[in-house]
């Protein structure tokens, strides 16, 4: 076998060495050499050309030593198979259809996760860049605290270079003589991006040092925030701006497609500045500044070095400095990763499940194909016996089905892969911000398309070809492949193969069900609130310095007065935490109801103006709301929701009872009546949990972030222009930013796990119809093949019931085995989704349910149609048939 | 098939005499392998074209042979082939298994009848 290989490789070796005109030449040479020999001794020179042997003959052989002789042969194959392909043109377009689909789906998620995890990452020496955190099992978070980052700038000795950078903050930026505008500020260290090997397209880099106070002051801004607010002027370093009322000098232009690691498409930032440590006014007295840490390795230093390397400096500082949870911080561990695997991080999961589900379409397919044809192969036996018997060998004829296999295969593949073209750039949902779109389709990909397609050949190929070879010739001649009586071991194998497409089909069905019942339940649930024809704006008053109370008070006053003066809204209310889309706030700890023991209650407080409740509908449950009334200076009262009540009183009447806030400085506390309770609403998404929440009257408890919530009568998106004016001419320095319907807050807020349910969904579908087929297939050709046998059963005296119930009945055996099958399968498979389900569990029986009699009633539809053909079977023509 | 038999039998002997005689003559085109195989045979080995080239690029695909082209004296182009380390290796161990064949034969053939 080695040796037949090689001498192949030396045959293509051979073909690509020397031309044919070369041997020629080399030819003529030798005849011209012969006859001069021959004249030179005075003999014939025809007498020397014809010892010399013909010239096209020598050329001939010479060449079929060269050539890849297989290769002719394959040719010859390949054509035939085309030929017999096309006479069958509805199996050849089911078959190259499935294929294309199989195969398409396949290289589409492969592209994907070729961008994902194998294509370099655009920064400079990617492979050395590594993501460091502390990683605390217990808790599943990964943080750094800057003192901890400190340690390890300063002590480590296995990085050539280690950086850090914060999360992304909101701020209003504001420049002479513009529009206010809300952008998202990153941090970074200033070495950031100087150690990704990404310039500013203008202007400089932060420089070392350049994080310390009182020279912090410098931004680099985003190529997009250049282009579309600053319309792209030259002149843009050394031009002075406002960040949330301070100024800043700009230095430089980030180059375009710059991402900042790590972000959402919705807070990408559009400036950075350099420090990681500029969080203060947006985490109140936490304490703790969580950064995020790349570096980049010494070289020859493994990922096990720099991560022992990093946890001794931690454990060298433990004790140094107070760590946020310092009693869980001890089974936190330094955790070091890859870059690129640490930015595709939350993506992986999904990636990877949608990748197992297009491994199973394919195989799917690869099963159906088999069968198809397998059932031709069955249909072709007798011109197979033919070949055999007038001289072809078993290795012959097997080879003739491979070919085939292969050209159905590579039509799939090209179509398919044709198709993963123009769906790749429809899967960039998901994939990180991070990852540079369209997601390409390059060799990488390609490659893998061919060798799929050959795989799928090979797999789909192999038992037909298998069975051809040690066919029966004395069989197959006698009986002439209409009504085989050998029927038994054939079965097997076609039953096996579409219990097989059963099993999977029903794992993919099962994921997909979990899915698409994880975003019904998410669409069920109750948000506390009516949605529609809300528009939610925000706001953010600052510097927060000039902002004090008062001035809050009065903007938040001129701001509804303005508000609620415009045409189409029916009424409108501030509020400090917009529901659905609330941003990071913390819960505060500690009320506590007058007159008794402090219990330790955790509760979100918020500032809302009097008609807040009537703006979102949300259901006034006992006492009453807030009015013009509760100004400053009156009783304080409150408002609490219905888990805030249940958590402070249990099931007692709070109403005319007094509340306790809590003081973190000590001393007097606020004393706070309740008037009413309210219904629980939702702040963070569909997903979130319910907030216990305590409102307080805005005019007692004033807020600089502040939210419009707006109901119109009709479409409010078309209040946004308006609404911007009308604040642009109460402070043109505090820009309207998150201006959003209600609507699509929550319709965005379960996008991705919409897609993902739609394209496992549509996966499934997908998989469920190549089923379908498969199974009519199998029933309709054995059905044909037992025509004589229905044909004696009709003339025995069996009746259309009886024929009906045995088909169909084979059929469901197939599906019964199949479905126990899959829910194995599933039981164990879909363990993975688990991190992405809602509201239900992997094993929910109903999706279980279900999906299997869904399967059971495929199955039966595909085939009866067969088998009520089958009943019309004329028993004399079928008898007539032998 | 008795011509297939017959050229099976003579591509192996070909082979070692193609070797032998570039190896023993140096670099050496078609033509001269043949003249010169013709020339110690006396005449009695007459290699036509159809049989000696496949055998030069069988040899040569081997990696026992290696291949140039030249001018000849009368500035005529030429592949001039050429033995290789492996050819030469090759060499030693079919003339040593020619060898013993011969002597095998010899006994069997002569010795046995006697």
């Amino acid at each position: 076998m080695r040796a037949r290989l090689r001498e192949w490789v030396l045959r293509i070796r051979g073909t690509f060495a020397r031309r044919n005109d070369e041997v020629e030449e080399e030819l003529r040479f030798h005849l011209e050499m012969a006859e001069a020999e021959a004249m030179r001794r005075g003999a014939s020179v025809r007498e020397a050309r014809l010892q010399a042997g013909g010239l096209a003959q020598a050329a001939e052989e010479a060449r079929d030593q060269s050539a890849f002789r297989g290769a002719a042969d394959f040719l010859r194959d390949a054509r035939l198979s085309v030929r017999s392909l096309a006479k069958q043109p509805q199996f050849t377009a089911v078959a190259v259809i499935s294929l294309a689909l199989g195969i398409g789906a396949n290289t589409a998620m492969f592209s994907v996760i070729n961008a994902a995890f194998l294509r370099p990452l655009r920064y400079a020496g990617p492979e050395r860049l590594i993501s460091a955190a502390e990683y605390n099992p217990k808790l599943d978070i990964s943080t750094v605290i800057m003192p901890d980052f400190a340690a390890w700038k300063l002590h480590n000795q296995t990085f050539e270079q280690i950086e850090a950078y914060g999360r992304t903050l909101g701020r209003n930026l504001t420049a002479p003589d513009m529009a206010a505008e809300r952008v998202q500020v990153g941090h970074v260290t200033p070495g950031f991006f100087a150690m990704l090997g990404i310039r500013p397209q203008i202007g400089r880099d932060f420089e070392p040092g350049e994080s310390v106070a009182g020279r912090n002051a410098v931004v680099l801004i985003s190529d997009s925030l250049w282009r579309n607010y600053f319309q792209a002027q030259r002149d843009m370093p050394g031009k002075g701006i406002f960040l949330g009322g301070a100024p800043y000098t700009v230095i430089g232009v980030m180059p375009p497609n710059f991402v900042y690691p790590d972000s959402d498409d919705e807070d990408q930032a559009a400036l950075w500045a350099p420090d990681a440590v500029n969080a203060a006014d947006s985490v109140p007295s936490h304490g703790r500044q969580d950064v995020f840490v790349i570096g980049r390795l010494k070289p020859g230093i493994t990922l096990e070095q720099a991560r022992a390397n990093l946890e001794t400096i931690t454990r060298g500082m433990d004790g140094k400095y107070p760590r946020p949870i310092d009693s869980a911080h001890a089974a936190s561990s330094a955790r070091v990763l890859p870059l690129q695997e640490h930015l595709a991080g939350s993506y992986r999961m999904a990636i990877f499940v949608l990748m197992g589900a297009v491994g199973c379409i394919l195989l799917i397919v690869c099963a159906n194909v088999a069968n198809l044809s397998l059932a031709r192969s069955f249909a072709r036996e007798r011109e197979i016996a033919i070949r055999a018997a007038i001289g072809a060998s078993r290795f012959r004829v097997a080879r003739l089905l491979l070919a085939e296999s292969l050209v159905l295969a590579a039509a799939g593949g090209i179509l398919g892969t044709s198709v993963a073209y123009w769906t790749a750039s429809v899967l960039g949902f998901l994939l990180p911000a991070t990852i540079p779109r369209p997601i390409p389709v390059d060799l990488r990909v390609l490659g893998f398309a061919a060798v799929c397609s050959l795989g799928t050949a090979v797999l789909f190929g192999l038992a037909p070809s298998l069975r051809a070879s040690k066919l029966d010739l004395n069989g197959a001649l006698k009986e002439g492949g209409t009504h085989g009586t050998s029927r038994r071991n054939r079965w097997r194998l076609r039953e096996s193969l579409a219990v097989a497409q059963l099993a999977l089909c029903l794992v993919l069905l099962v994921g997909a069900g979990l899915l698409i019942r994880t975003f019904v339940n998410l669409l069920s649930v109750r948000v506390g609130f009516d949605p529609q024809k809300v528009l939610l704006a925000s706001l953010q008053l600052q510097p927060r310095k000039l902002y004090g109370p008062d001035r809050q008070r009065d903007f938040a006053r001129r701001v509804l007065g303005a508000v609620q003066a415009l045409p189409g809204i029916e009424s409108a209310a501030l509020t400090s935490e917009p529901p659905v889309a609330a941003s990071v706030i913390f819960p505060r700890i500690g009320f506590q109801v007058e007159g008794e023991a402090e219990t330790g209650a955790v509760i979100y407080t918020t500032s809302v103006t009097e008609d807040y409740f009537r703006v979102l509908r949300i259901g006034m449950l006992q006492g009453r709301s807030f009015d013009e009334g509760d100004r400053e200076g009156r009783e304080q009262v409150i408002v609490l929701s219905r888990s805030a009540a249940r958590i402070l009183f249990q099931n007692r009447n709070p109403e005319g009872r007094r509340v306790l806030e809590p003081n973190p400085f000590g001393g007097q506390r606020n004393r706070w009546t309740v008037v009413g309770v309210v219904g629980d609403v939702r702040h963070e998404g569909l997903e979130g949990a319910v907030w216990p929440e305590i409102f307080r009257p805005l005019a007692q408890a004033p807020a600089g972030d502040l939210s419009l919530a707006v109901r119109a009568f009709s479409d409010p998106s078309s209040l946004a222009p308006a609404i911007r004016k009308a604040v642009g001419s109460i402070d043109r320095g505090q820009p309207v930013f998150g201006v959003e319907t209600v609507e699509a807050l929550l319709s965005n807020s379960v996008a991705q796990r919409r897609q993902r349910a739609v394209l496992l969904g549509t996966f499934a579908s997908l998989s469920l119809l190549v089923t379908i087929v498969g199974i009519y297939g199998v029933m309709a050709y054995s059905v044909t093949r037992r025509t004589h046998e229905i044909g004696v059963r009709i003339a025995m005296g069996a009746r259309r019931r009886d024929v009906l119930t045995m088909v169909v009945g084979e059929g469901l055996v197939m599906a019964a085995i199949g479905v126990a099958i899959g829910v194995l399968l599933s039981l164990v498979l879909t363990r993975v989704l688990e991190g992405l389900l809602f509201g239900l569990g992997p094993r929910d029986k109903m999706t279980y349910a279900i999906v299997s009699l869904v399967l059971v009633l495929a199955t039966s539809l595909a085939s009866y149609a067969p088998a009520s053909r089958a009943t019309r079977t004329d028993p004399i023509r079928a008898l007539r048939h032998e | 098939m008795p011509n297939k038999e017959k050229a099976d039998v003579l591509q192996g002997t070909l082979d070692l005499m193609i070797l032998q005689t570039v190896s023993a003559l140096g670099p050496l085109h078609g033509y001269a392998v043949a003249h010169r195989l013709e020339q110690v045979s006396n005449g009695a080995l007459q290699v036509n074209m159809g049989t000696l080239y496949p055998g030069l690029l069988r040899l040569e695909q081997r990696g026992f042979i290696r291949a140039q082209w030249k001018r000849t004296e009368n500035n005529r182009r030429a592949r001039y082939y050429s033995i290789t380390a492996a050819g030469r290796r090759r060499l030693d161990t079919e003339k040593a298994e020619w060898s013993r064949m011969a002597s095998i034969m010899q006994i069997l053939l002569l010795e046995e009848s006697r």
